[in-house]
């Protein structure tokens, strides 16, 4: 495709488009050839497939499997030994999708004009700040550029690697986005409002901002494999094209991506992606497609459909958590629910084998909110606790919080009321609504009556937001040792998302939030902890720390695990090559960004 | 009013009363005869009231309850209804159905099942199942049908992912769905009739208010206004109760038609010779319009409110669909609908769309019931 | 006359500010905003945004501000300036977001309308002029079968035959090499090849609806004295029937008019989802659902205002049709 146009003379030979010393990737299985589409399929209007794929692209990745991070843009990084300084080594002769080099001029553009922007970026992310101080960003040379921060920040790389590092080529190409910046053109204001935009400042950040809205946008000049041609728009079908100037190379020095197109039909239904799957008009994908009503069909499908089937390992811990809100607004409620042998008395209540067979089809054995098996951070103990289907026993707990019961049979408050409360789930999880039915049941047999509410997820997060829940279901739980380390909110009260505690999370997060409330002793040892991990460089004493942290987990049982959250399957069309028979499965490794798509070709 | 000719018509001859002569009977006699006379309204009528009867004892005629799950038969076909057949035991039954043989497929997580010849289900009446409350206050087991055998499997319409049996599923929707479809149009009509009375009755300036607020309600999108009033009801609260609140929002965008038919007899009323006669023979007011106009357009109004239900009952599904309406454990048709809609149901469940056909059948029903209603609420006519 | 519609038109301004304002509070109604929307969406497959990045969009929209401003700087920009806003989702203006959207929505929409009508005409004239008969009863049977099956349900299924057994695309109104195409010959066939499904999923509730009204107001007119001294006259069944009845019974239908254009565009919404189709109807859901605020309040506005104005055209055509009605 590229070399029609070098014989056209519309574009430079390959040697004068790639940097001088580009990155080799090794092929998984072989190397291969050039030609063909990717299709994959998006939902609605807000879908972050594209990021996840033609997007994955930063300073430094992931590896591919999720256990280091590696070059990627950057030649090389070094890392200074108390984790304050990180400088990336730039590649000569790097050049943008549209020819213009790239330098470290660029990323000083984003760090000067955008992030230092306070009218683009009000508020510096906090991955990018260190002791309340924001970094600085220093080039020495075309090549080179060094982030320095004021404390240790260890989990720098690691957030670099996540969605969150895209935010900064994005925001890179001068050349380009210069003309929208009011610092660098009198006539920005003028130029945003002829769009229809408010201002320059809503004109700009469309452009490069995370979510969505930079895939709105197909002139801006990128580093990924592939380019847009036809942007996320909501007008059609959103096409890439290969980018000519891409810095990776096979052994063989043939310039990647093989693949020469990627699209995305946007459709608006789950089912309808569903169909196109086992229609076999998907080429690999697993977002959307995943899910437990779908697996019947997508297994077999797959002559019809011409695709074979990988594994998407789940990250997460658990496949449904029960958080009892225990810094609820009602007293009575928060004393019960704070209770520790109450919540251990509702585990037991809970058979988890029928849920099990039922829910799950038997593949989502009993488990707590713990790291899965074969992580660094697995405890058997932590995983296991409480877990028995005992309904005695459960008895025997919950007798000695709330021992009274009405002539229903249901238990009582103190203040002698019934003791009653709803659950919240989300109106688009079936399987979690169907599994809470059977929980109702399970604690009614206990004495508790529970009500299931399945909530619009707009609804459901405000009043998660406002501490407004009596208790709630997720997924969740950081199953991996990095996922455990970037992620811990379901380990203790570390963010507003952390619903078992709500208003401390908050606090945790924001404490002049209005319904914010001050942790108790351990929840603040555990927070103390956690900053000591983003202190350590080094990531075995990062997991030492994480692990004193899960003892206070473990001891506390914040939250009642029910099963380990299964396996889960996608599908690749039976002719492309290249591609792994399983990876992680989160969006903390930005699935399936790291496993390299654009080493993958169709043989055929 | 028409401007053409109009014929004379031969009025009937002096004859002595006979009581089922049509010349003498009440309007509401002659509604009745004329009817009679449109055969598949009469069916229809008889389905309607049926499916009410399934309504108010669904309970008792399930053979279990809306909840009981098997982990056994997730996605188990229908089985049918056989005739003779001798169980294990060596007893005889009259109706039957054979059990399942059941295969687990690992990778894709699904049961393929297999009739079993060997294993008999006789179906009995008034059998022992899954204890539950009649009506919400008499504890008792008794179903209308079901196995023998407490327990076993019998799935008429299949069973779905829960291995819930579809059509015990289905008759208890019948009591969600019927009554959201009779109680929406009764807020309805209530509204409708007194606003749109005000309306043609007062006329002025408070005709002309609420004909603003129709307008304007009927030109405001429905899902959003659905959403925006779903929105609006409160969390803690039963689900029984939210349920009630559907049915308001449902009315409170349904009465608008209503309204306007009335408004539109009352105009057209004011004006004609038996009002005024009426008037004329000194009638107050107030019996003017109870005795002599409301009669004369409650057949039409019945008709018009027959063939609202059916869209109350769609409305419903389309809230489901949206995720914006029934909580569980309250089970609908729109619930059970919403449920079937993947396409997992399409290609390997098709059983799930049966509650669908129990839509159909009470839309169709209530449908010709309200068209027959209409065609003989003019007995004077012809 | 003129003075009549004059007035209709007098009238509309306070009822279209008024839906303006209650547009406005209606998608204000659920809880939160659109950053809570956003928030909640990633949330739920367990993805989330950094706080700050947050509440700089939220500062940047000015969300924190009270209702009434709101409202006042959305309102003011669509009457003086004829700006309809931006949409936060989309980073658009949503006009132009509307704009993208309205050609296929009406041609969707419209290839309804004549199905629609093709099939209820005849068929309510055949009916009414044939009450009771087996014809009868099965056109009108086969109308309410329409009329009862979920549209959403249809959908699924039709989208399912036809993909697997016609080997056509799943959803949408285009097959891949045409969607992004210029229009051509080609993509017009590709257009018709798509469009039964939705049309047929969206028309049988209608027609339904229609054979029943045009039965119904036959049966009535045919009753009436005038059709008999027509017969008497010696006029052919069919010249007798076609001459006043059905000219009469023709009303609903102009009538249906006003009302048409904004259900084909809103209550197609779930069909449209089903069907994946690029229409206006799922950019309305997902605006409400994201809490779009200018996009559902823009959309709100546009289709209220298409009914007002179909319902005075239709009083319009239908006082034109038909001597009989006043203008009172």
């Amino acid at each position: 495709m590229l070399a029609e146009q070098v014989a056209a003379g519309t574009l430079p030979p390959v040697d004068e488009r790639l940097p001088d010393d580009p990155l080799v990737e090794v092929p998984l299985e072989s190397v291969g050839t050039y030609g063909g589409t990717w299709r994959q399929a998006l939902r609605g209007g807000s879908d972050n497939l594209i990021e996840r794929t033609v997007g994955y692209t930063r300073l430094a990745r992931w590896n591919r499997e999720w256990t280091d991070v590696i070059p990627d843009v950057a030649e090389s990084f070094t890392v200074n030994d108390d984790a304050t300084e990180f400088t990336f080594q730039l590649r000569e002769g790097h050049r943008w999708s549209d020819g213009e080099p790239f330098t470290s001029a660029d990323i000083l553009f984003w760090y000067n004009d955008v992030l230092m922007n306070e009218a683009l970026t009000p508020e510096v992310p906090s991955w990018l700040q260190s002791g309340g101080e924001p970094v600085v960003v220093e080039a020495n040379g075309d090549h080179e550029v060094t982030f320095r921060f004021a404390e240790p920040n260890a989990l720098f790389l690691s957030n670099m690697a996540t969605v969150r590092g895209a935010a900064i080529l994005a925001a890179s190409p001068r050349h380009y986005l210069e003309q929208f910046h009011a610092d660098h053109n009198d006539q920005a204001d003028a130029m945003a409002q002829e769009a229809g935009a408010a201002d320059w400042v809503q004109h700009f950040t469309t452009r490069v901002e995370y979510p969505h809205s930079r895939w709105r946008d197909a002139d801006r000049p990128s580093l990924d494999a592939w380019v847009l041609t036809e942007p996320y728009d909501g007008t059609g079908q959103v096409v890439a094209e290969r980018n000519p100037y891409y810095h990776k190379v096979d052994p063989e020095g043939q310039q990647l991506p093989y693949i020469d197109y990627v699209t995305f039909d946007v459709m608006e239904s789950r089912q309808a992606i569903v169909l196109m799957a086992i229609n076999g008009e998907l080429d690999f994908q697993n977002r959307h497609i995943e899910t437990a009503d779908a697996r019947p069909l997508i297994v077999q499908n797959q002559e019809q459909g011409n695709y074979d089937l990988w594994i998407a390992q789940p990250a997460w811990s658990n496949a449904m958590m029960i958080n009892l809100n225990q810094t609820h607004k009602d007293p009575v409620l928060r004393e019960i629910f704070s209770d520790r042998d109450f919540r251990v008395g509702l585990s037991h209540a809970i058979n988890r084998d029928e849920l099990n067979q039922i829910i799950y089809a038997g593949v989502a054995p009993p488990y707590q909110a713990a790291p899965r098996p074969g992580t660094e951070l697995y405890d058997e103990e932590m995983a296991t606790q409480y877990i028995e289907h005992d309904p005695a026993l459960a008895n025997e707990y919950l007798d000695q919080v709330v021992p009274e019961r009405d002539q229903d049979g249901f238990r009582l408050r103190p203040d002698g009321e019934r003791l009653s409360f709803a659950v919240n789930v989300l109106n688009s999880r079936q399987f979690q609504i169907d599994a809470l039915e059977l929980v109702r049941g399970y604690w009614a047999d206990v004495g508790i009556e529970m009500f299931v509410r399945p909530l619009e997820r707009s609804l459901s997060i405000s009043l998660r937001q406002a501490n407004d829940h009596d208790a709630n279901v997720w997924i969740g739980g950081g199953g991996y040792d990095r996922l455990g380390l970037l992620d811990p909110k379901w380990y203790f009260p570390f963010e507003w998302q952390s619903s078992y505690a709500g208003a401390w999370g908050i606090w945790a997060q924001n404490p002049n939030d209005p319904n914010a409330e001050e942790p108790d002793e351990t929840v603040l040892r555990a927070l103390d902890l956690y900053r000591q991990v983003q202190a350590t460089p080094d990531l075995e004493g990062q997991l030492d720390l994480m692990r004193q942290i899960l003892e206070i987990t473990e001891e506390q049982f914040y939250v009642i695990g029910t099963n380990m959250e299964p396996d889960r399957v996608g599908i690749v069309n039976a002719d492309l090559r290249n591609v792994p028979d399983a990876m992680p499965n989160t969006y903390f490794y930005m699935t399936p960004g790291p496993a390299a798509a654009e080493q993958f070709y169709y043989v055929n | 009013m028409s401007e053409l000719p109009v014929l004379e018509r031969e009025l009937p001859a002096d004859r002595p009363a006979d009581p089922k002569s049509t010349a003498v009977a009440g309007q509401w006699r002659l509604i009745w005869l004329r009817f009679k006379r449109h055969r598949l309204a009469l069916w229809s009528g008889a389905i309607v009231l049926l499916i009410y009867f399934v309504a108010v004892f669904s309970d008792f005629i399930a053979p279990t309850t809306a909840g009981y799950y098997n982990a056994d038969y997730t996605y188990a076909p229908p089985q049918r209804i056989r005739l003779w057949g001798e169980d294990a035991d060596g007893q005889r039954h009259l109706l039957f159905v054979y059990g399942y043989e059941a295969s687990v497929d690992p990778i894709a997580l699904t049961r393929t099942y297999e009739i079993n010849e060997d294993e008999v289900i006789g179906i009995g009446f008034f059998v022992r199942g899954e204890p539950y409350r009649f009506w919400g206050l008499f504890p008792t087991d008794i179903h209308l049908f079901g196995p023998t055998e407490a327990g076993q499997p019998f799935y008429l319409f299949g069973a779905d992912r829960l291995g819930r049996d579809v059509f015990s599923r289905t008759v208890h929707g019948t009591r969600v769905s019927m009554s959201i479809g009779l109680i929406g149009v009764a807020i309805s009509l209530a509204l409708g009739i007194l606003l749109g009375g005000v309306s043609g009755l007062a006329g002025g300036w408070l005709d002309e208010v609420i004909q603003r607020v129709i307008e304007f309600l009927k030109s405001i999108p429905t899902i959003p206004l659905w959403m925006g009033l779903a929105a609006a009801i409160p969390l803690n609260i039963h689900p029984l109760i939210v349920y009630f609140w559907i049915t308001v929002i449902l009315s409170l965008i349904g009465w608008t038609d209503i309204a306007r038919i009335v408004r539109g007899r009352f105009l057209a009323l004011k004006t004609e010779d038996f009002v005024t006669a009426a008037r004329l023979d000194g009638c107050g007011q107030q019996r003017i319009i109870w005795r002599h106009m409301v009669p004369s357009f409650m057949s039409h109004l019945i008709a018009s409110t027959t063939l609202a239900i059916p869209a109350m009952i769609l409305a419903e599904t389309a809230l489901s669909f949206l995720g914006i309406g029934l909580r569980p454990p309250v089970v609908s048709w729109g619930v059970l609908l919403k449920e079937a809609q993947s396409i997992l149901a399409v290609a390997n469940a098709p059983w799930l769309f049966l509650p669908g056909l129990a839509v159909i059948v009470a839309v169709l029903a209530l449908n010709f019931l309200g068209d027959g209603l209409r065609d003989a609420s003019d007995p004077y006519g012809n | 006359m003129l003075t009549y519609i004059l007035r209709r038109i007098l009238f509309m301004v306070p009822v279209t500010l008024a839906i303006s304002l209650v547009a406005f509070i209606i998608i204000q109604l659920p809880p939160g905003d659109f950053i809570t929307a956003l928030t909640a969406q990633m949330a739920e497959n367990n993805e989330t945004l950094d706080p700050e990045t947050l509440a700089a969009l939220r500062d940047r929209y000015g969300f924190d501000q009270p209702m009434i401003v709101q409202y006042w700087k959305w309102i003011t920009g669509i009457v003086f300036r004829g700006d309809f806003g931006q949409s936060f989702e989309w980073s658009r203006p949503v006009a132009d977001l509307i704009w993208d959207r309205l050609g296929l929505t009406l041609i969707v929409s419209f290839a309804t309308l004549v199905f629609v009508w093709v099939l209820a005409f005849p068929i309510g004239i055949y009916s009414a002029v044939r009450q009771y008969s087996w014809g009868d009863y099965i056109a009108t049977f086969f109308g309410f079968i329409g009329l009862a099956v979920p549209n959403f349900l249809l959908a699924l299924v039709l989208m399912y035959l036809s993909s697997r057994y016609l080997g056509a695309s799943v959803g949408g109104l285009f097959s891949a090499e045409y969607v992004n195409a210029d229009w051509s010959w080609g993509r017009v066939v590709d257009l018709l090849n798509h469009l039964w499904v939705p049309v047929i999923v969206l028309g049988t509730g209608g027609t339904a609806a229609l054979i029943r009204i045009m039965r119904a107001n036959l049966l009535d007119e045919l009753k009436k004295p005038y059709v008999e001294l027509a017969r008497a006259r010696g006029l052919s069944e069919t010249r007798l029937l076609l001459k006043y009845p059905v000219r009469v019974a023709l009303n609903p239908f102009i009538s249906t008019l006003g009302w048409i254009l904004p259900t084909l565009v809103s209550g197609a919404v779930v069909t449209a989802i089903v069907l994946s189709l690029p229409t206006s109807g799922p950019l309305l859901l997902n605006a409400l659902f994201a809490q779009d605020m200018y996009l559902a309040g823009g959309f709100i506005l546009l289709l209220s205002i298409l009914t007002l104005i179909g319902t005075l055209v239709s009083d319009l055509l239908l006082a034109w049709l038909d001597p009989r009605i006043r203008y009172e």
